[in-house]
């Protein structure tokens, strides 16, 4: 449990430090849609590394933080049309 | 299967679904991916197909982009930009090059820079600067994006251009629908001395004065001083609505499934909720922070 809130604590590091760059580079699609892409990958990373320090990684489980990644990528590709 | 069961296995966990909401599961959130790509891909081609249908709301014009421009150097202290007929002029024969040539850029392929365009209106200068943007909803959406750009807020923000032209146009670039912004600023050179100082992306607010009126615009000029579109189905808006109501969904389940299997104590293979509501969350944060349009 306590490891499982580490994990945590650091994918929140993850997380605001993705979201501080991305308004950082405001005004910048180009710059704004790598930090967007770097996060989503940072987060596939992060499921794999959590759950298999956990020992409960699956291949369910690697596909699902593949497609959540991915689902995060193309909203960044499309909607931010730079 | 009734309307209770089909909910309860789409959004909570069940023995039915093996105990994870059927709209949290692999092969759904697959499912997302080809029907949001198919979407977007459709959004991109249809309003070709039926503009007057489906496409981007765009109501930005001249006088309001002048005035909110002015309102920002106001605050800033700084004096307000006169609209001038021969920048607006550059202004237009830029937009106009940028369709023609099919380029989002400050210097044309062939390697024309905006200067050239602001000498061959006439308008003879000793600093100028240009300011671009695109698909932008509305005139002050367009000021506060330029704004929140540093280097576009510096040419806004400079104490020493006095004039500005503005073009408004729309058209099809890159294969897209596009509303085009091009801002030009500068000051006159003396006329015994001429001396060429460019500055890219350079923009001016002022305090609010009395905007001069458009009949001061030349006749290229005033063909491009505003954009209003009103379609069917404002593709920004849906795009806006199907993304966040997405998200939202995704996010409201997680959430009861996370609570669900913790009281039942539900031990299965699936990934961490909590993280996932904390992505999603981040993603929320990151879709309020885009702009609509794009500058240059």
């Amino acid at each position: 449990m306590r490891s499982s809130w580490f994990h945590l604590l650091i994918l929140i590091i993850i997380l605001v430090l993705g979201t501080a760059t991305f308004f950082m580079v405001g005004g910048n699609p180009t710059a704004q849609l790598a930090t967007g892409i770097m996060v989503s990958v940072a987060y596939m990373i992060w499921g794999v590394l959590h759950h298999a320090i956990d020992g409960d990684l699956h291949l369910k489980i690697v596909i699902e933080y593949v497609l959540v990644g991915t689902i995060a990528i193309l909203f960044f590709y499309f909607v931010m049309r730079p | 299967m009734s309307v209770f069961t089909l909910a309860r296995h789409l959004f909570l966990p069940h023995h039915t679904n093996n105990h994870r909401p059927k709209v949290l599961h692999v092969d759904a959130l697959g499912f997302y991916i080809l029907a949001f790509v198919v979407f977007q891909v459709g959004l991109k081609t249809l309003p070709a197909q039926v503009p007057n249908v489906l496409g981007y709301a765009t109501d930005i014009h001249v006088e309001k982009l002048l005035a909110a421009v002015n309102a920002k150097r106001q605050v800033a202290g700084l004096g307000p930009l006169s609209l001038d007929s021969q920048l607006s002029e550059a202004a237009a024969r830029k937009a106009a090059d940028m369709f023609a040539k099919n380029y989002w850029a400050h210097n044309s392929p062939v390697g024309a820079t905006p200067w050239e365009f602001i000498t061959q209106s006439g308008y003879t200068y000793t600093v100028a600067g240009e300011n671009l943007a695109k698909n932008f909803s509305d005139s002050q959406g367009v000021v506060e994006a330029w704004m929140a750009s540093p280097t576009h807020r510096d040419n806004m923000l400079k104490a020493s251009y006095r004039d500005v032209g503005f073009a408004v146009v729309n058209g099809i670039l890159n294969g897209e629908e596009t509303t085009l912004v091009v801002q030009m600023f500068g000051s006159r050179a003396a006329p015994a001395v001429q001396v060429r100082k460019t500055t890219e992306v350079s923009p001016q607010a002022a305090v609010a004065e009395a905007t001069p009126p458009l009949s001061a615009v030349t006749a290229v000029a005033s063909a491009y001083s505003g954009v209003s579109i009103k379609p069917l189905i404002d593709i920004g808006r849906l795009n806006h609505t199907v993304v966040y109501g997405f998200i939202g969904i995704l996010l409201g389940v997680l959430v009861v499934d996370a609570w669900l299997t913790s009281r039942r104590r539900i031990v299965r293979v699936a990934g961490h909720n909590v993280a996932h509501i904390l992505f999603f969350v981040a993603l929320l944060i990151f879709a309020s922070a885009l702009p609509r349009g794009s500058l240059l």
